[in-house]
Formats: structure tokens, C-alpha cells, sequence
């Protein structure tokens, strides 16, 4: 039955709420109510249909007190404090505010979770970063996708060798005869081999140089300073410089038209700067300080493997085809043609092309994918570190939760508010991590060699970041949200316990998740460092230590007088000249047995009687060369083990002959005199190769002086005093031959350091996340704490009472994470040849890792726990 | 339907008008307006309350209790001198406006009602 005094009643309740609305508005707004309805029922209304029509008249309650309000107050907006400003959806101001204000009380906890997934953030964008770097590579050049390099893999009886080079003939035959090749171009690196420029008084040794044909620019698209790219390489004498070399030359005057005077192998020729390049891009796969014409001796050569062949295809055009016409093309030019020849993308050979003679240091498309797995392991340990948290906090939330559903508030109200909670928790943590990028980023510069920057190039990286701070935001905080508003108001507001059975349960499996993580991280940084410290002491058959090798020695006349100017110095041991370095180029070749058939490819250094001496190589039959016999000069060859082995030859070897080398006419056979013990040569990742050294002084081009001293600095003067009294014509430069070798393993260097770092810091955000569960978890057992203190425990007994449940979890994850890494780290170790076995220590190391970080992390908590003085423990709460 | 701004923009010359002729209470002085203006003008009724509590404290209007014949307490507001000025200057800056529409308009007012 409707009342109509017990309705009014209940409407000027309403009108109560609002702070704006005093007693006499209300009464004033009653009276009006009245006579409405009076008129109403007077015009035939019953009560209850006049009472809602005068209601709906006199219009919405919150409406007209914020009119009142705007009419007292002397805010310009005249926004009561009880309306949301206008851009926020409903409630949402009130959300962000109890967000705030929760993140005020517990700031420990809340710290704890912004700075871990601040800093798992920061982890992220370095990564992607890098990453995005990497994927860049060689896509700054126009039509990209339509430009290809042409490569093929040598085959031998033996196996196949993937090589990047192709011969001279093989670009001009491209264009000219295959319909659908837009453009071919030749680069003709110089090897190894140094152009001596001069210009005024500045000399140097140039190795960056370049010859290339003269449309090379119609395929690798680049920016002209100066002059005009598209006709500077039609003179032959012509040279091109880039902006930082021209810079280097010139300084300040304009470069173009002026005249280098250039040298290599003797060969004089002055040459005219006709344009200035811009510096080639870094996320280039190759990279010049000169570019130069491709010499017009070059002929149409089909068996000289030295050039490397781009080309561009005409849109639409499928590359499988042209590959096949390729392939013909060889077969009609080359007799009996046997190698397997194909194309890559430009935009791949980055990431995917690991030949033999890449044009530069080429990345490696796993480490993408094992960078991006950290970054994700990372993100999914700080995001575990909230959800542990959020949960484990939720019954100091429970209250809250009671009073807002009993003043009406729906679950789905509840779960929008817990979801804004997390997600401000995370977009304040991508901003601290944005602080954290910007004050870093030049360490990561250096640590990764390259020159990113965050704000000009990777705009589109920070929205999605910002997308995926939301998502975090929202994947960490919907199952606190869930449960968090699936607490009953009656049991909570009586005081009744929620079950947290569950949650313990979801708890520990997160952190045990976490240690899985940890471990595994812990695993691999131990392999990888264990490897790497393989490959530091690995015996590499010859002294690498104490070796300067000076490169530019060619064609020396006065080879004697120079070594033995230098060996009289006594910080000098030994010198020698040879025609490549161990670790660097050497020439290759192929010989066979007298009466096999197959041929075995052989890498070989032309060497003087001092170099055995100078490197340490040891010889295990025969000798070494000697000035005793004369006819050593011709033909005498000391082979490595492995090259007798593989040619089939049985002991006694010296005094045995195999084929050097053969065409129609002669055969010319080398007889070995000596054979050294195995060396290496390459990097370790690769299986050992055969090698042989013979002799010929004219191919001599590198010295080698071994010095025999702690006093480098004098030592090097002394040797570069002697170099410049005897050649003043050439700069002396110089390298240590340890160095250059550990340059083979230079990326998986970078690799373990930018691992191993990765990994501390995600161990350092467990133990954030650990740390804070930790205290928690104390926070809530100092009664029982202080209760059993009073009973008789020792603070011993309580200190492993608080780690014996952390210990269990620490082994429980040990025993997934230790299975699952070696299964993965095993894997990575098969890229190398000569490999460490993962021993038993490093699975009891991961382990002792774990449990002492886990128990220094929470050591302090637990002694200062057990240390407390019961009866402040039991009076707590 | 005259628009929100326009309307709140007549409510004071509009209310103080009507209370010229004599002092009155909310209710009466509403059920006036939609007299007076067949229905083109309407607000939500209770919006009429805000605008006469600002009247009062800008001193246009004086406001009383008084008794009702049905023994309900009403409040009357009456027109004060303040009231009556702050009226001429309204109705004079109206005017004006008018003048200058009516102008522009001539006698050919493109509107239908």
C-alpha cells in the first residue's frame, strides 16, 4: 500500500545527503513537493503517480544541490567536492584517490612494488630497444625488400662450406642476361689489406675501403653531402669519402675536388674526392670509410671467389625464380659446377646469415629471441611480486570491501576499482622506469656497443609500452581484483576470517614460480661464464700472449736487417713474418693425396724461418724451415696434424708429397718436411681446420715480435722507433695478437655480460618481492612469534621456523628449474665445437645461490623477529 | 523550446519581474512562468530554488515565512530597491538587444512557432 508521508520522508532522506542542501532549502523544496501533488491528485492522479510526477518535476536531487552549491560557493568551476571533474568516468576520481592514499599508508610495500616493476620495465625497454635495433638492420635502404645477396655454399667430397662471396663475372652476367634483375652490384672488399692515403701531411693506413661498381647507389640508396653520387664513381681515379672521413682528411676545408694520393700493393694512383656520403647508418650489415671504382682489370672471371653480389628485382619478381636462373647461369659457365647457390634478403643477412667472409660482424637472431624471454621472465617476476602482495595485503582491504558493498556498491564496481588501483600502481612504475631508461641508457650504450636513444627513434616503442604497463596493470591486478570483491560484507563486517586457504596456496606457487625462474637464470649465467672462462684459458696450440703483430708489412726489402735490429733490444725475444695471422685471414687453397681423388680444403700461410720460433708452434716430426737448407724455398710444406690426417697419409709423414696444386699442363707437388701439432685457428664455435705454411718472401705482410717483458710501453716504442728508423714512409700501427683473438669471441663476451646482468637483476626483483611477502608474513605471526618466545623458544628455533618453508621452496624449484636449464643451456652449448662439460658444481652452485639469496634476503626479517621482545609482541594489534 | 543558455540567461529579469507585481512563493512564481510562456520555457522545477537563494544573497530579493491556509510553511520573496534597479538595467540591456534584433529583422521575424 503506498504511503505518501512515509515516500516524502524517504525522498527528503535523500535530499539529506548532500552536504549543499540545509534544512530550509529542503523544507522550501518539500512545500513545492506538496503543492504539486495536491494539484496533481486534484487533476485525477492517484497519490502514488503524483508523487512520482512532482518528483521527476522538481528533477534530479544531486543535480539541484550541486546548483545550490554553485550558488554559495566562490569556486569558478562550481564543481561540489562531491562530483567527479568532468573528463573521469563515474567513481573513478574516488578509485584513484583511495588508490593514492593506500599507496601513502603502506609507501614500504608500495615502493617495493613500483621500483621491482619499474625496474623490470626499464629491463624491457632496453631490450626492446636493442631489439628493435637489430630488426632494423639495412631497412633504411630504399626497396629494401626487393634487394637480395646472392651467396652459395662451397661443396667439397668432405662437406659444404657456406661462403658470402661469389666471382667478378657473376653481377654483369645477372643484369645482362636475367629478365627480372633490375640492378647488380659488385663490392670488392680490400681483405685484410691496407690502402696507404695521403693527403698534405696526413697519412694513413685505410682498411674500410670499399670498390664497388659504379651503381652501387641505384641499390644502397644514400644521402650526398656533397657532390653527385650518381655520376662520382664514373672516374676511375675517382674517390668517395664519408662525411666523419672527410672530416678526418680535411677538417673544415671542402673535400670535394681535392686530390688523395693512394697505395696499395705498391701501386700509386692519385685520386680525385668526387663526392661526401653521409656516415653509413650503424644498423648497417657493412660499413665503409672509402668507396672507390671497381678497377676495370677485372674481367669477367667465373673461378676468383672474392666479390660479393647484390641484387635488385624488379617488383613482383619471385626470387626462387631467379635463383634457378642463377644457378643456370653458373652451370653454363663453369665446368662442372657442383657449389649450391642462393639468395638472402638484405633485410635478413643481420640476424640470419652466418657465412663464411660476411662483409661485418653479423647479430644473431637467437639472441633476439633469448633477450626477448628474459624480458618476459623479467616482467612476470615483478608482476608476480604484485599479485603476492595485493593478495596477501587483501585482508587489510577486507574491511573497505564490506563498507562499499554495503552502501551499495557492485562487485563489478568493486573489481573497476582494484583493476584502476593496480593499473596507477603500474603506469607510475613505467614512468619511474622511463627515469631509470633516460639516466642509464649511455652504460647500456656502451655495454651493447651501439648508440640508442629513447626519445628520437623509439617513440612507437614507448606507446607500447604504455600499452603494456595497462596490460600488466591489468593482468597482475584481476585476480586480487576477483577475489578481493568476492568477500561477503556480513562476514567481513563480523569479523569472521575469509578462508585465505587458497590464496596461501596460489601464494607459495607464484613464489616457487619466481625461484624457477631465478634458478634457471642462475643455471645459465653459470654455464655461459664457465665457457667463456673455457675459452679464455683454451690452449691454443701457439703463444698468443706477448705478440705484437704489425700488419703492414708488405714488400719489404730489408726483412733481415729489420729483425735483427729488433731482436737486439732486450724487451725483444723474437720476430718473424708471415702472410696472415692465426685468428685473422689466411689464404685458402685445396690439395689431395697422390692417389685419392679428393680434394681437401686447407687454409695456408706463407711464413720466414723465424716465425715457428716467434709463435711457439711446436713441430712433432721433421723441423721447421731452416737457412741450413736452401731448398726449403721451394715447395717445402710443414702441415698441421690434422691436414695429414685428413690427407690420408700414414707415419713417417716427412718425406711424403701431395698435389699443391694442378691444372692441364703441370702438377706441382709439395713434399712435407715438418709436421706442426694441432693449433687453432678460428673460433672455438667451429671444428679445427687443416693448415699448412710454406715459404715466400714475397707474399710477406705481417710482423710478428714477440717480446719478452712486463714493460709494454717501452717495449712498443722500442719496436715502433725501429719500424718508423726503417720504413719512415709508413705509419706504425700495431695490435696484440691475444687481442685479436678474443675478438673471435667478442659477441658471446657481450652475450654473457648482457646475461648475466639481466639475470641480477632479476634475481634483485624477487628478493624486492620476497622481502616484502616476507615482512608481511612476520608482520602477521608477531603474536604467535611472541607466544612461542614465552613458552621457551630460542631465537634460533624461530629463525628456522621462518626459513624452513622458504628453504623447501627454494629445493622444490631447484629440482624444475634445474632439468629444465640444462636442457636449454646444453642446447646453447652445441653452437660451440670445443665445449666445457656442465658439471656436477654448476648444479650444486645454482642451488647454494638460491638458498643463500633466498635466506639473505629474509635473514634480517627473521632475526630481528626472533630477537623481539615477547611482550611487545603479544600486546601488538 | 528556447535553449538552456537563453533560458538561464532570463530566469533573474524574468523572476524578479513577477515579483514586481507583488510578493509570491517558489511554487506560484513557477506555475507563472509556464503561464506566461506556454510552454516554451521550462526547467526542472526544483532549479528555480538555487536561482532564488542567489537572488537573496545578491540582495534583489527579501524573503519570509508565512503560514498557509493549509497550514504548510511557505516562503515568500518579495523585490527589494537593490532588486528593482538590478530589473531596469535587465530589462533595459533586453531591450536594447530587442531593438537591435528587430532591426536587423525587420518585420519579417523568421521564426515559426
Amino acid at each position: 500500500m503506498f504511503n505518501l508521508e512515509k515516500e516524502i520522508n524517504k525522498w527528503k532522506k535523500s535530499l539529506r545527503k548532500s552536504q549543499a542542501l540545509e534544512d530550509g532549502y529542503i523544507e522550501e523544496l518539500e512545500s513545492h513537493l506538496r503543492d504539486e501533488i495536491e494539484k496533481e491528485i486534484a487533476l485525477g492522479l492517484s497519490a502514488e503517480e503524483a508523487f512520482i510526477k512532482a518528483k521527476t518535476s522538481l528533477g534530479n536531487s544531486e543535480k539541484l544541490a550541486g546548483e545550490y552549491y554553485k550558488s554559495d560557493t566562490k569556486l569558478i568551476s562550481g564543481r561540489p567536492p562531491w562530483h567527479e571533474p568532468v573528463w573521469v568516468p563515474s567513481l573513478f576520481y574516488n578509485y584513484f584517490k583511495i588508490a593514492i592514499r593506500n599507496f601513502k599508508r603502506h609507501f614500504g610495500y608500495s615502493m617495493i612494488n613500483v621500483g621491482g616493476l619499474a625496474i623490470g620495465f626499464a629491463v624491457c625497454i632496453f631490450i626492446m630497444m636493442y631489439i628493435k635495433f637489430e630488426l632494423s638492420y639495412d631497412k633504411h635502404f630504399d626497396d629494401s625488400e626487393r634487394i637480395h645477396r646472392v651467396v652459395k655454399d662451397f661443396v667439397f667430397e668432405s662437406g659444404t662450406v657456406p661462403d658470402a662471396t661469389t666471382p667478378p663475372a657473376l653481377g654483369p652476367a645477372i643484369l645482362r642476361e636475367i629478365p627480372g634483375v633490375e640492378n647488380a652490384v659488385r663490392i670488392f672488399p680490400t681483405w685484410g689489406s691496407k690502402f696507404l692515403f695521403k693527403y698534405g701531411d696526413e697519412k694513413f693506413y685505410e682498411e674500410n675501403v670499399l670498390r664497388v661498381d659504379t651503381n652501387f647507389f641505384e641499390i644502397f640508396s644514400s644521402i650526398a653531402i656533397s657532390g653527385n653520387i650518381e655520376s662520382a664513381l664514373n672516374n676511375q681515379n675517382a674517390i668517395i669519402l664519408t662525411k666523419s672521413s672527410a672530416q678526418k682528411y680535411f677538417g673544415n676545408e671542402d673535400p670535394l675536388n681535392k686530390i688523395i694520393s693512394t697505395e696499395f700493393f705498391g701501386n700509386k694512383i692519385d685520386r680525385v674526392v668526387t663526392a661526401v656520403v653521409k656516415d653509413v647508418p650503424s644498423n648497417t650489415h657493412f660499413d665503409y670509410d672509402f668507396l672507390i671504382p671497381m678497377p676495370s682489370r677485372i674481367g669477367e672471371v667465373w673461378g676468383w671467389y672474392n666479390f660479393y653480389t647484390y641484387i635488385k628485382l624488379n617488383e613482383n619478381i619471385s626470387v626462387k625464380n631467379i635463383e634457378n636462373k642463377i644457378i643456370d647461369l653458373f652451370k653454363s659457365n663453369v665446368t662442372d659446377f657442383r657449389n649450391i647457390v642462393y639468395t638472402q634478403n638484405l633485410e635478413d643477412i643481420h640476424l640470419k646469415s652466418h657465412l663464411k667472409w660476411e662483409l661485418g660482424n653479423n647479430g644473431d637472431i637467437n639472441h633476439v629471441y633469448v633477450f626477448a624471454s628474459i624480458a618476459l621472465l623479467v616482467i612476470i617476476i615483478a608482476a608476480i611480486n604484485y599479485i603476492n602482495l595485493a593478495t596477501a595485503k587483501s585482508t587489510n582491504r577486507a574491511k573497505e570491501v564490506g563498507i562499499r558493498k554495503v552502501s551499495g556498491a557492485f562487485r563489478f564496481s568493486l573489481i573497476k576499482q582494484f583493476l584502476t588501483e593496480s593499473i596507477t600502481i603500474s603506469l607510475m612504475s613505467l614512468i619511474l622506469s622511463l627515469a631509470i631508461v633516460f639516466l642509464l641508457l649511455p652504460y647500456f650504450n656502451i655495454l651493447i656497443e651501439k648508440k640508442l636513444s629513447l626519445f628520437t627513434d623509439n617513440v612507437d616503442l614507448l606507446l607500447a609500452m604504455g600499452a603494456l604497463s595497462v596490460l600488466i596493470g591489468f593482468a597482475a591486478g584481476i585476480y586480487p581484483a576477483i577475489f578481493l570483491s568476492s568477500f561477503s560484507p556480513v562476514h567481513i563486517l563480523k569479523g569472521l576470517k575469509t578462508s585465505g586457504n587458497k590464496l596461501v596456496w596460489l601464494r607459495k606457487g607464484l613464489v616457487t614460480l619466481q625461484f624457477v625462474i631465478t634458478v634457471t637464470l642462475i643455471f645459465g649465467t653459470i654455464v655461459i661464464t664457465s665457457q667463456l672462462n673455457y675459452i679464455g684459458n683454451f690452449d691454443w696450440g701457439f703463444d698468443k700472449e706477448q705478440v705484437v703483430v704489425i700488419p703492414n708489412a708488405d714488400n719489404l726489402n730489408n726483412l733481415d736487417a729489420l729483425k735483427n735490429e729488433l731482436n737486439k733490444s732486450p724487451f725483444v725475444k723474437s720476430s718473424g713474418f708471415s702472410s696472415g695471422v692465426l685468428g685473422g685471414l689466411n689464404w685458402t687453397t685445396t690439395i689431395r693425396a697422390r692417389e685419392r681423388e679428393d680434394e681437401i680444403q686447407i687454409n695456408f700461410q706463407y711464413v720466414d724461418y723465424d716465425f715457428f720460433n716467434t709463435l711457439g708452434i711446436k713441430i712433432i716430426e721433421g723441423r721447421a724451415f731452416s737457412r741450413e737448407f736452401p731448398s726449403d724455398t721451394l715447395n717445402s710444406v710443414i702441415l698441421s696434424e690434422l691436414a695429414v690426417k685428413e690427407l690420408g697419409l700414414s707415419k713417417p709423414w716427412v718425406g711424403k708429397d701431395f698435389i699443391l696444386s694442378e691444372n692441364q699442363d703441370t702438377t706441382i707437388y709439395g713434399r712435407i718436411i715438418g709436421v706442426a701439432k694441432d693449433f687453432h685457428f678460428t673460433s672455438l664455435k667451429l671444428a679445427n681446420k687443416p693448415f699448412a705454411f710454406l715459404m715466400n718472401d714475397d707474399q710477406l705482410s705481417n710482423l710478428f715480435v714477440k717480446i719478452d717483458t712486463k714493460d709494454y710501453n717501452n717495449a712498443i716504442s722500442y719496436v715502433g722507433n725501429t719500424w718508423n728508423a726503417f720504413l719512415p714512409d709508413r705509419p706504425f700501427e700495431y695490435y696484440f695478437l691475444d687481442n685479436n683473438l678474443d675478438r673471435l669471441h667478442k659477441a658471446d663476451l657481450k652475450f654473457k655480460d648482457v646475461f648475466s646482468i639481466m639475470t641480477m637483476i632479476a634475481i634483485f626483483i624477487g628478493c624486492l618481492g620476497l622481502f616484502a611477502l616476507t615482512a608481511f608474513t612476520v608482520e602477521k605471526r608477531t603474536k604467535e612469534i611472541g607466544v612461542r618466545k614465552v613458552l621457551g623458544a630460542s631465537a634460533i628455533s624461530i629463525v628456522k621456523l621462518l626459513s624452513t618453508e622458504l628453504l623447501k621452496t627454494v629445493i622444490a624449484a631447484a629440482l624444475i628449474a634445474l632439468p629444465l636449464g640444462f636442457y636449454v643451456m646444453n642446447n646453447w652449448l652445441q653452437n660451440f665445437a670445443y665445449k666445457t662439460e656442465i658439471s656436477i658444481n654448476a648444479f650444486a652452485l645454482s642451488i647454494t645461490a638460491a638458498v643463500l639469496i633466498a635466506l639473505f634476503t629474509i635473514s634480517y626479517l627473521a632475526v630481528k623477529a626472533s630477537l623481539a621482545n615477547p611482550i611487545k609482541s603479544i600486546k601488538y594489534e | 523550446m528556447i535553449s538552456k543558455n537563453l533560458a538561464a540567461a532570463s530566469t533573474k529579469p524574468l523572476i524578479l519581474t513577477i515579483l514586481r507585481g507583488g510578493e509570491n512563493y517558489g511554487y506560484q512564481i513557477i506555475q507563472r512562468v509556464k503561464e506566461l510562456s506556454g510552454g516554451q520555457l521550462e526547467w526542472a522545477d526544483g532549479m528555480l530554488y538555487p536561482v532564488l537563494h542567489k537572488l537573496e544573497k545578491d540582495g534583489f530579493v527579501s524573503t519570509s515565512w508565512k503560514l498557509s491556509d493549509e497550514g504548510r510553511r511557505r516562503k515568500y520573496y518579495q523585490i527589494t530597491d537593490l532588486g528593482r534597479k538590478e530589473l531596469e538595467k535587465d530589462m533595459k540591456q533586453w531591450m536594447s538587444v530587442h531593438s537591435v534584433m528587430l532591426k536587423l529583422w525587420g518585420n519579417n521575424p523568421a521564426f515559426e512557432s
